[in-house]
């Protein structure tokens, strides 16, 4: 049996096990709501899974291993902090959003936006930001994952294209949140199971622990500490990134916070974020390590995963990582689709263009509008244009200076006002672009930055600069506001704004 | 809508004030680490990078617990 016939054994079947969860979960969605967030549906390892898998991507597998095979523990700290980003997300802002949630009845984040902002505009401006970052952020996935079929399988792009898109669109708009919950689960599991066997027998191949360090060390010398290949302020800024600034910069993850109906299910949800992702990132760590040890001269870092595992690992084995790689993009895919589509249905076309929607007509107009942004995204990504590899690699960043600090002042600073946050918003994204820009101008490249200060915490700067400044300025939210967002609860059956 | 002093309804929200501190130990013990030049550890790695790059994970773990633990 050839090689390429064995992965797509293995591939066939993992894709027909998300369809059918697809097909299963469309009997329980009765609504909506159901369809959008199943609240209180899910118990803590499938939120928690969930969270992790949607934040992480694809780019965990491809990207950072790559880059970190070629930074080494330059890059390191920033894998660490990514470890830690469910700690920052679901302490400071998850515990407070569930509350919040199930006060105001919400169904996305936007609804907690517009609630404690008092203002069409805040939540339009968030909307708008969001929507630009997440088609391009589908396509780029959507992109990744017909090249992984190109490469490995000697697939036409196109078709694998178009079987990967078809089938992530299809399952998520059968069975929304359930689906994607689940699915996101079960492919967090085989995300775990590929690293764990990968990570062992790449380090072994390059000279066990001590030994690859040596190699390596040898190799990279400016690689095999915290500095050398990048100045001290990338790397300090890309610890703080990578974990605090996910808080704003992955709202399709932080939706997940508005599921549980009790806390309890929150804190044990963290717990499997943070085990999950701990395990993941420490063994991207041990692989890209070890992809510098064993493919010194791999052209293209982003395919360190894909060479170890054919290299390395029989075609069964192989074919379980591969499906892993896909599994984190899929994750990505449908989380984003989902969120794209439930602010489109419930904060653009529900209080701008048809406020008359009844249960039936709604869950219809959900699915449609997962379908459409889904078919804008794999349209996108048959050509991707120029301008899309500016958008991916500032989407994080923009919504990271946009959100992070309107999101977490929102839920604890009770001044905090509408005008604050519609400023700090906007000035924080056009910090944002603004720093890439004139970095780019500098250095002619993405990943390098004046001063080696990462565009998101300049943009986060600003916008935490000029919305606490508007905020004092302006009269204070109306007294129903603090009541729902910062009341001792006794008013959360009638909070309704 | 009527408007009023934000300190009058304040009471229904507390911070989780040991977790914050362990996450300014982290951020700001992590960025100070970074800034440190190491002595040569075990495994031809330096110690900072053993302890922050491996056992960094050990600490958000124990932290988590600790926050569901004790809600702090």
């Amino acid at each position: 049996m050839s090689l390429s016939l064995q992965y797509i054994i293995v591939l066939g079947l993992y894709f027909a096990g998300m369809l059918c969860l697809g097909v299963w979960f469309n009997r329980r969605v009765k609504s909506k709501k159901d369809y959008f967030l199943a609240r209180g549906k899910l118990g803590p390892a499938t939120v928690g899974f969930s969270f992790s898998a949607t934040q992480m991507s694809g780019s965990s597998y491809m990207g950072a291993v790559g880059t970190e095979k070629v930074l080494g523990y330059n890059f390191s700290p920033a894998a660490v902090s990514s470890a830690a980003a469910p700690w920052f997300s679901y302490i400071l802002l998850g515990s407070r959003l569930r509350k919040i949630a199930s006060r105001i009845k919400s169904v996305t984040i936007v609804d907690i936006f517009e609630a404690r902002y008092y203002s069409k505009v805040a939540s339009l401006t968030c909307t708008i930001i969001m929507l630009i970052a997440f088609i391009p952020m589908i396509a780029a996935q959507l992109k990744a994952a017909g090249n992984i079929f190109e490469v490995l399988l000697g697939m036409h792009y196109l078709t694998g294209l178009f079987v990967f898109g078809g089938i992530v669109i299809l399952y998520t708009v059968l069975g929304g949140m359930y689906a994607v919950a689940w699915t996101d689960l079960i492919q967090g599991i085989i995300m775990i199971v590929g690293f764990a066997i990968l990570a062992p027998v790449a380090v072994a191949a390059a000279g066990g622990f001590g030994g690859m360090h040596e190699q390596y060390g040898q190799l990279n010398p400016g690689a095999i500490s915290f500095t050398g290949e990048m100045t001290t302020t990338w790397v300090i800024s890309a610890f703080i990134v990578w974990g605090f600034f996910q808080i704003g910069g992955a709202p399709a993850s932080v939706t997940r916070f508005l599921i549980p109906e009790d806390d309890k299910t929150l804190k044990r949800a963290m717990v499997y974020s943070i085990s999950f992702q701990s395990f993941i990132y420490v063994s991207a760590t041990l692989v890209a390590i070890a992809g510098g040890v064993l493919l010194p001269t791999l052209e293209r870092p982003d395919l360190t995963v894909p060479t170890l595992v054919a290299d390395l690992l029989p075609p069964v084995v192989g074919a379980i990582i591969v499906a892993a790689v896909l599994g984190a993009m899929m994750s990505t895919i449908d989380s984003t689709l989902l969120l794209a589509g439930s602010l489109i249905v419930e904060n653009v076309y529900i209080p701008y263009v048809n406020t008359d929607v009844d249960r039936a007509k709604g869950l219809k107009i959900a699915r449609i509008a997962t379908l459409v942004i889904g078919a804008l995204g794999l349209l996108v990504a048959i050509k991707p244009p120029a301008a899309i590899l500016w958008i991916v690699t500032m989407s994080f960043s923009l919504m990271a200076s946009a959100f992070t600090f309107p999101f977490l002042l929102g839920v604890w600073w009770p001044r905090a006002t509408k005008e604050g946050a519609i400023v700090g918003m906007i000035a924080g994204a056009l910090s944002c672009v603004f720093w890439y820009v004139i970095s780019y101008l500098k250095y002619q490249t993405l990943d390098n930055w004046i001063g080696g200060i990462w565009p998101a915490i300049f943009g986060s700067f600003v916008c935490l600069l000029l919305f606490v400044f508007v905020s004092k300025l302006t009269a204070p939210p109306p007294q129903e506001v603090f009541e729902v967002f910062f009341g001792s609860g006794e008013n959360d059956k009638r909070a309704d704004l | 809508m009527k408007h009023n002093s934000p300190e009058e309804t304040k009471g229904g929200v507390k911070l989780p004030i040991v977790s914050i501190a362990l996450m300014i130990v982290f951020a700001l013990g992590g960025s100070l680490m970074i800034l440190i030049d190491w002595p040569p550890g075990p495994f031809n790695l330096d110690w900072g990078v053993l302890i922050l790059c491996y056992g960094g994970y050990a600490y958000l773990i124990g932290a988590s617990i600790f926050y569901v633990k004790t809600g702090k």
